[in-house]
């Protein structure tokens, strides 16, 4: 494909998503669901989008993407936390995995399928998007939450199923590799190759990335990209050891969360990947062959019922067993309620060699896609769900109604009435001291985190350029906004979002030129301490009565 | 994946070697990427060149997104003057050079506009860097790099619909016209009813910022210009403030993801210049760049920019960067320019790249303003005893020099920009150009016989020999650290520390702030200067 050719789709599925999205936005609709429909409507609907024009680089961006994604999960990711819902996870994780396969077997057996259509059938519908349901965690800010925690420990069980799951069809396409012997090895050195990839990237946390991440944290550009350089290099060696490229990244950021600095990070990182990941969702939108799949319009019902609500129902049973909330137990199940792009892969794989018919590969394809929609709405309006349902005792029979103690508030708590003092030179060290003995609640900001050692109060490394920064800090809720940056175009824009969320706010000008550009911004004080030193220097030559011409003797 | 990952090494490589010279990455990156290249490595083709034209394309919507013209402000003459000039010497000394290297008029006027484009990433990073963005120099610098930006690219869109006669580059020019009335409909209409009217959420806001992009480039496009033409317009629809500022974090991260990609990708793909091809063109190309630094510090000093911020403003506009080899890379794909010509531009693009940041150091340009041959200028003749010596009149300099001049007091000043010295001359100051850290000048300004001595200068080297010249009146010292208060006290010197004046200015008014708040802030009735 010519590159021209490239940049227009680029083009029309950037401009459909974000079409689609503000009439999305009308209709609080998740933004995952107005990529696929821009996809739907880019390819199959109005046949804009060719599958030629969405291979090649298009792909690849698809995929880096997901990369970015499970990289920022692993950046962002609490492992304490984690560790907490570590025993669940497994077991719900375990659980799920087993009933729902065979159920799903049981299903595509009575609706007639052949038994190696069934056995892909089950494969298919056991698994849960990673990619979808960490978005959606994301964009609800639900990541650090126990429910979004233990939907992605689930997850990570369900992966590590994955690698059985791909070793053992490999060996149904040649089936002299079925040999048990031979599968066991396959399996033994994925697992191995899995283990080997955990301790590599645990030794480089600790031992080879510290020093030399330190140092490029001076400049966060050169972390930027030595992070996203580290990050694609494990999702190789995960390539070059048969695993997937979303382990790769996912245990890269793990890594890299464990410097420092991983939320400056992760906000630095977050538009590229949200970005590259629409374009994975628009073309995802676009595969979808909605003519292949209307003669199997009752099965697809059925299996988008069944994905819908058997697995969360299942997995909301399995937690409450294990002890979980009501809450938490019915907020992780609904969010794990779809199937997983995985599903398509084995299928797509099982296409080309010829061991299922193209009717599934649309089937799975068609019910995917629903899922991916329907479930989207369902995990945004969770709350407002769980609500209904508890309100009608639709969950009595079904829960063992643990009290809600465990589960956590969505987003994490922001300081209130604090002052905000950004940039930690020699004034901004010394405004921010002076304002904690003062008895002030103080939270000092600098990009470079070298700069916020021995300080008493509580410090944050981020760059306030980014709105999500500001975010962080509670600058909404705070007191009063103090910049001491020698950077007047980022305290023009520093002001300026203060000021648009009523917060006072009180700003360094280092040059008489800059006064002047930042006298238009009201409710707006201004510390000059040129101006103050040619005031003190003067008092001085007063107090020396060098300031006036000798009087005559 | 695996090109990806051997890209994304090679510039991090690059990015390494950069910050510990603490000088901008680009020429690094292209290094590395031109390393790659000759190691022979696997990388996928298709993915290298689809990455450079994705990068291109960013690149040069996040460089119109930083054209803020409300930015330049008052500098705007001075900007324009300077910005056409260089355009014109470029012109007048880069046709004949192109001609004589290429043999025909078109590929003379490719060369025209890539070296003509300045290298706008390159000097937004040195002047953020070096806390120059609002100076007057920031402002004059942007101003020019904003109005040669847009007219290469217009300039640049009427050259390559000329194939298409006359009547085409007619057609391109008007639909540059368009893009220029669509960017002001989006920055004044669009742009503050999507982003401030409608409160989208971030990625919401990111997905408005790409269709901008898509929507101009595709419409660029489909006009026949280039669709690097589009992006840059798409920029700088929302570049201007406050527009800019809901985009800033977005825009950061594509600079920093597509510098990368752009110069390591564009390494990995284009072959390194013969040594001939570089000793026979490079060396006229570079003739043609050097002949327009006289002129440019002509009329910025016309302008009235003191010699330092005149030395400091050219060596930052003559430099090509990032659009110089993107208008080569257009001419290269419409056959309009020869492959070795490409690959001397490029070559000259990257060397200027790594030299501007040396050449606008303050180490160079202090130097530099030295040795800048100024015309005798008479100095009012004044007693040079009993006065106070002021060494350098910046801000605080100007607050002790009008004071003192209320008082009566006479002053001498020492400064070591000759135009602040003329401008001082011309109010009738007893100002002096000299190193006020030469022990040899501050005698011949009758430090010895001075009242007292009142030094802004920076470096805390040069205050202290001025603390060892014995003996000598009282000396105040401006410092910006407790640190150097130490050791200026300790060389008997008295210290004035402006954090710590800062501080106590601030916390002053804190005092009324917290008063007047009184916890609830509906209330609240703050002083505010």
């Amino acid at each position: 494909m010519s590159n021209t050719a490239f940049m227009s789709a680029l083009g029309l599925m950037i401009g459909a998503a974000a079409g689609v999205n503000l009439v999305a936005r009308a209709l609080r609709m998740p933004t995952i669901v107005a990529y696929l429909i821009a996809g739907l409507l880019l390819g199959p609907v109005l046949g804009l989008l060719e599958a030629e024009s969405r291979s090649g680089v298009l792909e690849t961006i698809g995929e880096m993407g997901i990369v970015l994604l499970m990289f920022l999960v692993g950046l962002e990711l609490n492992l304490d936390r984690l560790r907490e819902v570590g025993k669940v996870a497994v077991a719900a994780g375990i659980g799920q995995v087993i009933i729902t396969a065979s159920a799903a077997f049981g299903i595509s057996m009575l609706l007639a399928f052949p038994i190696q259509e069934a056995i892909f059938l089950s494969v298919a519908l056991t698994f849960s998007s990673t990619v979808v349901v960490v978005k959606l965690l994301d964009q609800k800010g639900e990541l650090h939450a126990r429910h979004g925690q233990i939907a992605l420990g689930i997850l990570l069980i369900q992966d590590l199923v994955v690698i059985v799951v791909l070793t053992l069809l490999a060996g149904l396409a040649s089936p002299e590799s079925m040999d048990p012997w031979m599968v066991a090895q396959n399996i033994g050195r994925a697992f191995l190759g899995m283990g080997g990839l955990l301790v590599l990237s645990m030794l480089a946390a600790r031992h080879v990335l510290p020093r030399p991440f330190r140092w490029a944290a001076r400049a966060p550009r050169t972390l930027l990209v030595w992070s996203l350089a580290f990050c694609f290099l494990m999702v190789s060696l995960a390539h070059a050891l048969s695993l997937s490229p979303e382990a790769g990244a996912f245990l890269a950021g793990v890594s890299v969360a464990q410097l420092g600095a991983s939320r400056e990070l992760g906000r630095r990182i977050h538009p590229l990947m949200s970005f590259f990941v629409a374009v994975f969702f628009v073309s995802l939108g676009a595969q979808i062959d909605i003519q292949a799949a209307a003669g199997y319009g009752p099965a697809a019902l059925i299996f988008l019922g069944f994905a819908l609500l058997a697995k969360p129902i299942l997995i909301m049973w399995l937690l409450s067993r294990l002890g979980e909330s009501d809450r938490v137990a019915f907020l992780s199940a609904l969010s794990l309620g779809q199937l997983s792009e995985f599903s398509l892969i084995v299928i797509g794989a099982a296409v080309s060699t010829q061991m299922v018919g193209h009717h599934v590969l649309a089937l799975v394809g068609a019910v995917s896609v629903s899922a991916f929609i329907i479930s989207a709405f369902l995990a945004v309006h969770s709350d407002r769900l769980y609500s209904g349902f508890e309100r009608l005792g639709l969950l009595r029979q079904l829960l063992r109604h643990h009290p809600d103690a465990l589960s956590t508030p969505k987003k994490p708590k922001h300081p209130r009435g604090h002052i905000i003092v950004v940039g930690m030179n020699d004034l901004g060290r010394k405004l921010a001291l002076e304002l904690h003995e003062r008895g002030e609640s103080v939270l000092a900001i600098d990009s470079n985190p070298a700069r916020l050692t021995a300080l008493p109060c509580p410090t944050m490394a981020a760059d306030i350029e980014y709105e999500a920064s500001l975010e962080e800090a509670g600058l909404a809720h705070a007191k009063l906004a103090v910049s001491a940056l020698r950077m007047a175009s980022t305290n023009a824009l520093f002001a300026v979002r203060s000021q648009s969320l009523g917060v006072p706010v009180a700003l360094h000008v280092f040059d008489h030129s800059v006064a002047e550009s930042l006298k238009d911004l009201e409710s707006c004080y201004l510390v000059q301490p040129k101006l103050e030193a040619g005031q003190q220097i003067m008092s001085l030559l007063d107090g020396l009565g060098l300031s006036r011409p000798l009087e005559p003797a | 994946m695996i090109t990806l990952a051997l890209l994304l090494g090679m510039a991090a490589a690059g990015m390494a070697v950069a910050t510990a010279l603490r000088t901008p990455g680009a020429p690094f990156i292209l290094a590395a990427g031109i390393l790659l290249a000759l190691s022979g490595a696997p990388l996928d083709a298709s993915l290298v060149e689809g990455g450079l034209a994705l990068s291109a394309t960013f690149l040069v919507f996040v460089l119109g997104a930083q054209m803020d013209p409300s930015h330049i402000g008052r500098e705007g003459r001075a900007a324009l003057r300077i910005g056409l000039v260089h355009l014109g010497a470029i012109l007048l000394v880069g046709l004949p050079v192109g001609f004589a290297l290429a043999g025909d008029l078109r590929t003379s006027a490719y060369f025209v506009l890539s070296l003509g484009a300045g290298s706008t990433l390159l000097v937004f990073d040195l002047l953020r860097r070096r806390e120059r963005f609002y100076e007057p120099i920031g402002r004059v610098v942007i101003g020019v790099l904003l109005i040669e930006n847009a007219l290469v690219l217009t300039a640049l869109s009427t050259l390559t619909a000329l194939d298409g006669g006359l009547g085409a580059a007619a057609l391109a020019l008007s639909a540059v016209l368009l893009l220029v009335l669509l960017a002001r409909v989006v920055t004044q209409f669009v742009g503050p009813f999507v982003l401030e009217r409608l409160e989208l959420d971030d990625e919401e806001r990111l997905l408005f910022v790409l269709a901008v992009l898509f929507a101009f480039s595709g419409l660029a496009h489909l006009m026949s210009l280039p669709a690097v033409v589009g992006a840059f317009f798409g920029g700088a629809a929302l570049a201007r403030f406050p527009l800019g500022a809901f985009v800033r974090g977005h825009v950061i991260s594509f600079e920093d993801f597509f510098i990368a990609t752009f110069y390591v990708t564009l390494g990995a793909s284009v072959p390194i210049p013969t040594v001939e091809e570089l000793a026979a063109e490079g060396a006229l190309v570079l003739a043609m760049l050097a002949l327009s630094p006289f002129l440019l510090l002509r009329v910025a000093r016309s302008e009235g920019l003191t010699v330092r911020a005149s030395l400091e403003a050219v060596s930052l506009i003559v430099p090509c960067g990032e659009l110089c080899i993107l208008i080569a890379m257009i001419g290269l794909s419409a056959g309009h320019l020869r492959e070795d010509s490409f690959r001397v531009i490029l070559t000259v693009a990257a060397a200027t790249m790594v030299i501007a940041p040396a050449l606008s150091s303050d180490f160079v340009l202090d130097r530099m303003t030295r040795w800048y041959p100024l015309g005798f200028r008479k100095t009012p003749r004044l007693p040079l005893t009993e006065h106070v010596l002021l060494l350098g009149c910046g801000d605080s300099g100007r607050v002790v020099l009008d004071a003192l001049m209320d008082r009566g007091q006479s002053v001498v000043v020492l400064d070591d920009d000759p135009g602040v010295v003329a401008g001082l001359n011309d109010e009738g100051v007893a100002a002096f150009r000299g190193d006020g850290g030469d022990p040899a000048q501050l005698m011949r300004v009758g430090m010895k016989d001075a009242r007292a001595v009142v030094s802004f200068m920076r470096r805390i080297g040069d205050n202290e020999r001025l603390l060892q010249i014995s003996p000598h009146p009282p000396v105040f010292v401006r410092v910006f650290s407790d640190a150097e208060a130490a050791r200026v006290e300790g060389a008997g010197g008295h210290a004035v520390v402006e954090s710590e004046l800062g501080k106590t200015a601030f916390m002053s008014w804190f005092a009324g702030f917290d008063r007047a708040r009184g916890g609830n802030r509906d209330d609240q009735h703050l002083p505010m200067v």
